[in-house]
């Protein structure tokens, strides 16, 4: 699986709870209501412990956690640097 | 000349007065001074005079937490007209309801947010944002950015005077849809000036706004900024990282917040540990209780901060605090009555309890609101006659039955108990859900909890408790169980222990227990 389809799965078995639910990259995650702010914490917990690295909460903000596209993002860029 | 307070628009001019080119409010990169505020407040009255809007009139304002909001709701004020705060996450169900309560006569909105089906007592809609649709139903419609520039602003006489109805404000309680509560400008006005004089409000003051305007606690944020001159700083995500980025970059002094928010702060303790928050002067508290771990925790993240504990019930705005000095008291503990009120515990004949002994607060002082809008069954259940005024007075002297179940110490602390009609019964023993609660959340991976009564044919209720948790290594209802059973007497063990990703929430951020109710509490047949 991708980063991004880790990401995607993680939404929307564990927090959305919709399997059916077909967000693409590009949905706006918080804006349209998917996701709440606490969600979004659950999110940041399970990507640091999937891929092993600390998210600062300064990044938590809205630029990054926008869409599917920016968190994927955000996750490469971390992983990548290491 | 500093004018006398009698309407929320004296607050405002008197900042203009003394401060006129300080920042009122901050919304994003945007900051307007109190000047400013003024003259577009004004402008958008004589808009509203001009479309029609009169004294008394209902103006809905269905707007995300941004600075248009603030002009809006003094606008309307200066217009002489109510205003009313529709909370920008219900859904299009209970706006048409609360619209069609109160008779909206004006809405000033978002185009994404309005419906295109008529409302047919509103005449006039002010549109936030630059497009123009189709809106032919309504006599008029209206750019609200050139509604705060008109050309011929208002003269600035007044339209309302104190006892004037200001604001309606929707709650909805345990049963039914939600209701008004009618506040006047002496309300509201009151509200200001008690709470910033127990919080010690300057106008060196910068307060964050996180609670929505359609909630009484997170109104009066805005009232009492603009009571001594301070700074309103607006924020609009719940994200971390857009948190701490106004709370860092806009040295924010003052942070009023519902039990979540705390919540959301302990879990990211670590950028608070790494880089403490130095000009944060205070924090205060209302809305629910704060889980007693969750306090310590986050006593000790902001250790130069003083923590206020405060109750409050929009019926009668707001009504006691804790002063930061004694917090060793615990969360339970709402302290005392704020500034200029009284509060008493009564049994069910109407006497007055003994200490510890469990009771209904009641609450009197001129933060009381006028009651609920079109109902006056109701008005006069809860709006009642002071039981210890003279009886010559012939029940003139108004308190409010707050439904809220207390107990006063020696010393005359109160502690909150739970609601009323909360409150359960099992097997002969009183319990108040936050006991169980508390129990639960004792338990590292437990995020939040609640608990409540279910009806029971032998014990009168069973206790049913709803928990989420967080992420990491979690357990089971039965872990819980065995918590309790280790932990407390066995009346206080829940029957039944549902898990939930989320517990859902109520627009203004608590926990939505009469959801959770509906859902869990059926009896079992």
């Amino acid at each position: 699986m991708t980063v991004l389809e880790i990401i995607r799965t993680f939404i929307s078995e564990n927090l959305i709870k919709d399997h059916n639910l077909s967000i693409n990259e590009n949905v706006q995650l918080i804006e349209d209501g998917y996701l709440t702010s606490l969600q979004t914490i659950e999110l940041v917990m399970f990507l640091e412990d999937r891929f092993q690295f600390e998210i600062d909460p300064e990044l938590v903000n809205e630029e990054n956690f926008r869409t599917l596209g920016s968190i994927a993002e955000l996750v490469q860029s971390r992983t990548e640097v290491r | 000349m500093v004018l006398p307070e009698f309407t929320l628009n004296h607050l405002l001019i008197n900042s203009v007065e003394r401060y006129p080119d300080k920042a009122a409010v901050v919304d994003g990169s945007r900051s307007l001074t109190y000047v400013e505020i003024l003259t577009k407040a004004n402008s958008l009255a004589s808009t509203l005079k001009a479309c029609g809007i009169k004294r008394g009139d209902r103006v809905g304002i269905y707007l995300d937490k941004i600075w248009e909001a603030v002009v809006a709701m003094l606008g309307v004020s200066q217009a002489g007209a109510a205003f009313v705060n529709i909370n920008s996450l219900l859904k299009p169900d209970q706006i048409r309801h609360i619209m069609a309560d109160c008779q909206i006569n004006a809405l000033i909105a978002n185009l994404s947010s309005i419906s295109t089906e008529s409302l047919p007592q509103v005449h006039t809609v002010l549109l936030a944002g630059s497009e123009s649709p189709d809106l032919s139903w309504a006599d008029s419609t209206i750019s609200l950015a050139d509604a705060m520039e008109h050309d011929s602003p208002d003269t600035g006489a007044f339209s309302a005077s104190g006892g004037d109805l200001a604001t309606i404000i929707y709650t909805s309680g345990s049963t039914g849809r939600p209701k008004g509560i009618m506040l006047t400008h002496q309300n509201l006005v009151a509200g200001a000036q008690i709470i910033s004089t127990y919080l010690h409000n300057t106008c060196v003051d910068r307060v964050l706004c996180v609670l929505p305007f359609s909630f009484d606690y997170g109104l009066n944020q805005f009232t009492t900024m603009m009571r001594v001159g301070g700074t309103a700083v607006l924020q609009h995500s719940l994200l971390p990282g857009e948190i701490l980025k106004n709370l860092r970059q806009q040295d924010i002094t003052g942070l009023a917040g519902v039990p979540p928010l705390w919540a959301l702060l302990i879990q990211i303790r670590r950028s608070l540990e790494r880089e403490p928050l130095t000009s944060l002067r205070y924090i205060t508290n209302s809305g629910g209780m704060i889980p007693k771990p969750h306090l310590s925790v986050l006593r000790k993240l902001v250790p130069l901060t003083k923590i206020y504990l405060m109750y409050g019930l929009t019926e009668a705005f707001r009504s006691t605090y804790l002063q930061p000095e004694e917090i060793e008291r615990g969360p339970a503990c709402i302290g005392k009555a704020i500034p200029n009120t009284d509060v008493w515990i009564v049994d069910d004949a109407g006497q007055e309890c003994r200490p510890h002994e469990v009771g209904e607060l009641i609450h009197r002082g001129p933060t009381v609101a006028m009651g609920y809008w079109g109902d006056e069954e109701k008005t006069k259940s809860v709006y009642r006659p002071n039981p210890f005024a003279p009886l010559e007075m012939m029940g003139r002297d108004q308190v409010v039955y707050s439904g809220d179940l207390v107990r006063r110490d020696e010393e005359g602390f109160l502690y909150f108990v739970g609601r009323r009609d909360e409150q359960i019964k099992t097997g002969g023993y009183r319990v108040s859900p936050q006991e169980v609660e508390d129990l639960l959340c004792e338990v590292p991976w437990i995020h939040e909890a609640a608990a409540f009564g279910r009806k029971d044919p032998l014990l009168g209720h069973t206790i049913v408790a709803v928990v989420s948790l967080k992420s990491g290594p979690g357990g089971s209802a039965e872990d819980l169980r065995k918590h309790c059973r280790d932990r407390a007497p066995r009346y206080l063990m829940p029957s039944d222990i549902y898990i939930l990703n989320n517990l859902p929430k109520t627009s203004s951020g608590k926990i939505d227990r009469s959801a959770l109710k509906r859902e869990f509490a059926k009896s079992k047949n």
